[in-house]
């Protein structure tokens, strides 16, 4: 069996090179729970972790885009939050499960930036959990610090704590064009141009997502923000 | 004249484990056997006498437990050696997807052929098996006999010095018999070492200088032409004699 | 190298005419179908979703195959005996594995190709423009293809089982995907003896998470190992398994 010995020396060694030349593949550090933990387990083992993380974001998205069944909040497994040990709790309010499922999303594609983004900016603008948003933006940034677009995120939203609208403007402009940026953020924008009297940049981003966007609610609220800034 | 196949005090014994069990059981059994180059020699034996291992063996598809075996003057499997031999298995599979053209050309292309004759002699080895007409049919759809009509094509397509058979006429019908027995006539004329195995004791009869009749894995008697022609019984008469 | 590229072209040839592409046809079923409720369901990131599945469904089609046929190649033929009539001829057994082989693999290759044309086709008339690279992500996954059916061959041979050989190369391949995570918990994990059985076999499987440059595409994991380095682990790999797999059938009596 001296043939099966030198096979596996072999092995090992080819291995121990790999190690050495790449460094281990981002694992997967916040385990595997909650809705669709099975589907993640399997798409994972099959070497598929971005398309398990693309089922992550249509579930989150379907998630986000129905009525939830206690608008208090209070569904869905959610911790209530503790002030003692923030880092283990959400801060609660509606679809409490935004940020846990975000975050597991970039478990397993740390690269996902639109799930991040898409998550930070709901809990941020929509929501009003600025601090659940940070959260999210803080895991996405420790797993990709170099992200220009988190970091722009997360200035945003101090300045939306203030109620600084061009500040959030001036954060967010640069990236409007990404292809990360999620619609919402644009059509967030969109409205604050509105709001601070800019309506003709108003009207540039409402038609740009009005002739680009796929989303459809998106591109009836961007046509109806249209026919109003015409008015 | 050098020997084209020899056995040295050759044993096979197969053993097979199953579950820790150990179970041997015999192949054949110190075979001493030398073909000369040029003869045409016929092996006959009973069911499980041990034929078609003596022929694996030849060609190095089994292994001696101990003892010798030497082809063309070389060990079994040696390069050299097999692209001089032909070999036809009992009961020969083809790719069932290949045409017998395409088949002849996969085989001859192995053998060592030049790709440049590849066409003349397959067509000629075509018409000589009697499949001129069915050389782009798929061996899929050919019957057992046609079958063994490739078989017995890539068996002699390289104008191998030896030509070593298993079972040849199986599954022919008379006509198709007396094609064989005429295109085997024909390359023993050319000098061929033939090496046949058959349980038609006629045919081996009408195509070999010399029978060898194995009897539980041993060379029970190796008989030349003139001793069964001088026999009243003939060959079968010895033969039965032999193995009872 | 020329009973090698004899033996390929008709094992190719054989796969070509058992319609092994009809694989590749599926394919383009199936996807056209799940695009357009994918497309529904992603919004925003219709392209991103589509890639992955794509690439993911090529990817899984082109294992099938090459674990079926790397399984299945050697022992059909040592169970039909047309073995018989290919080793009763100047050709190595070595030539005879890796022929078959190399057969099986472009046969795999082609069929990936086929189903990354038609999944190319479908990714640009939807819009997609990058910025994965297709061409290496492909490549990566046929690479991880082509490790893992080196080392079902051999467990074909030394099991004489397919459905042994098959079941544990699935499971290898779930391993080699698993390595990160391996690694992970014996970094920072409690429990280190129960793990330590788990931590020898990560560094005897392969790591196919070096070659899954899909899921790195666009992943954050430092400098990427260059190409010279991936192809040289694979072909290292494949080597060491068909190496081994041809040690046991030089043993092996027909």
């Amino acid at each position: 069996m001296g043939w099966a010995g030198a096979a596996l020396v072999l092995c090992l060694i080819l291995n121990a090179l790999a190690a050495q030349v790449r460094p281990t593949l981002f694992p997967m550090r916040q385990g595997l729970s909650g809705e669709g933990a099975l589907e993640t387990a399997a798409l994972v083992s099959l070497g598929m972790r971005r398309l398990a993380a693309d089922v992550g974001l249509v579930r989150l998205l379907v998630y986000y885009g129905s009525s939830e069944a206690e608008p208090d909040g209070h569904g869905h497994g959610h911790e209530p939050f503790d002030p003692e040990h923030p880092e283990e709790s959400w801060g609660g309010g509606r679809y409490a499960e935004l940020g846990p499922r975000a975050l597991r999303i970039l478990d397993a594609d740390p690269a996902f930036s639109y799930a991040a983004l898409f998550a930070a900016g709901a809990l941020a603008f929509n929501l009003n959990r600025p601090d659940d948003a940070l959260r999210v933006l803080d895991y996405a940034l420790s797993r990709d610090p170099r992200n220009h677009e988190y970091q722009a995120y997360v200035a945003a939203i101090g300045f939306h704590k203030h109620g600084d609208a061009q500040g959030v403007i001036k954060r967010l402009e640069p990236f409007l064009g990404s292809a990360d940026c999620p619609v919402m953020i644009r059509h967030m924008v969109a409205f604050l141009y509105e709001r601070t009297g800019q309506r003709r940049r108003a009207a540039e981003l409402y038609r740009g997502i009005f002739e680009t966007s796929k989303d459809p609610g998106y591109r009836g609220l961007a046509a109806a923000a249209l026919k109003r800034l015409a008015d | 004249m050098p020997a084209s196949l020899e056995f040295r005090k050759v044993t096979k014994t197969y053993i097979s484990s199953h579950l820790g069990r150990t179970r041997s059981s015999r192949g054949i059994v110190d075979l001493e056997w030398e073909v000369p180059e040029g003869e045409s020699f016929g092996l006959l034996g009973l069911n499980g006498s041990g034929k078609t291992t003596t022929f694996k063996l030849a060609l190095g598809l089994l292994r001696p437990t101990s003892g010798e075996v030497r082809i063309l003057g070389r060990a079994p499997a040696d390069a050299v050696a097999m692209a001089e031999v032909g070999f036809l298995p009992e009961l020969p599979y083809f790719y069932p997807f290949l045409t017998p053209r395409e088949s002849l050309r996969f085989y001859g292309r192995l053998s060592g052929l030049p790709e440049r004759e590849l066409p003349e002699r397959i067509a000629r080895t075509l018409s000589a098996v009697g499949l001129s007409e069915h050389g782009d049919r798929r061996l899929g759809e050919f019957s057992k006999g046609m079958v063994q009509r490739v078989g017995l094509a890539q068996a002699v397509l390289h104008d191998p010095r030896l030509i070593v058979l298993d079972e040849p006429v199986s599954g022919l019908d008379p006509l198709a018999i007396r094609e064989f027995r005429e295109l085997l006539g024909v390359l023993r004329g050319r000098g061929k070492t033939l090496v046949v195995s058959s349980h038609s004791i006629s045919e081996l009869e009408k195509l070999c200088d010399r029978v060898g009749i194995l009897k539980d894995g041993r060379l029970a008697r190796v008989i030349a032409q003139k001793e069964w022609e001088a026999a009243p019984e003939g060959l079968e008469g010895l033969f039965v004699e032999s193995v009872r | 190298m020329r009973n090698i590229a004899i033996l390929a072209w008709t094992g190719w040839q054989e796969n070509l005419r058992r319609r092994f592409y009809l694989v590749s046809l599926a394919f383009a079923g199936v996807f056209l179908y799940m695009s357009l409720i994918l497309g529904v369901l992603a919004v925003e990131q219709e392209t991103r979703v589509l890639f992955d599945f794509g690439l993911g469904f090529i990817e899984l089609m082109g294992l099938a195959g090459a674990l079926y046929g790397a399984t299945t190649v050697v022992l059909r033929e040592m169970e039909t005996k047309t073995v018989y009539l290919v080793l009763s001829r100047p050709v190595g057994r070595g030539e005879y594995l890796v022929g078959r082989f190399v057969g099986l693999m472009l046969s795999v290759l082609c069929s990936m190709a086929l189903m990354a044309a038609f999944h190319l086709v479908i990714l640009k008339a939807k819009g997609w423009q990058g910025p994965e690279p297709y061409l290496a992500c492909f490549c990566g996954a046929f690479l991880k293809v082509l490790v893992t059916a080196s080392l079902a061959m051999f467990l074909a041979i030394f099991s004489s089982s397919v459905l042994t050989a098959g079941v544990i190369s699935g499971v290898i391949w779930t391993l080699g995907h698993f390595l990160p995570e391996i690694r992970f918990l014996i970094t920072h994990g409690a429990s280190r003896p129960l793990l330590a059985p788990l931590h020898l076999l990560s560094w005897v499987v392969p790591d196919l998470q070096l070659l899954n440059l899909r899921d790195r595409a666009a992943s954050l994991s430092g400098p990427e190992a260059g190409w010279a380095w991936l192809l040289c682990y694979a072909a290292l790999y494949c080597a060491v398994w068909l190496s081994s797999a041809w040690v046991l059938l030089r043993r092996k009596e027909f």
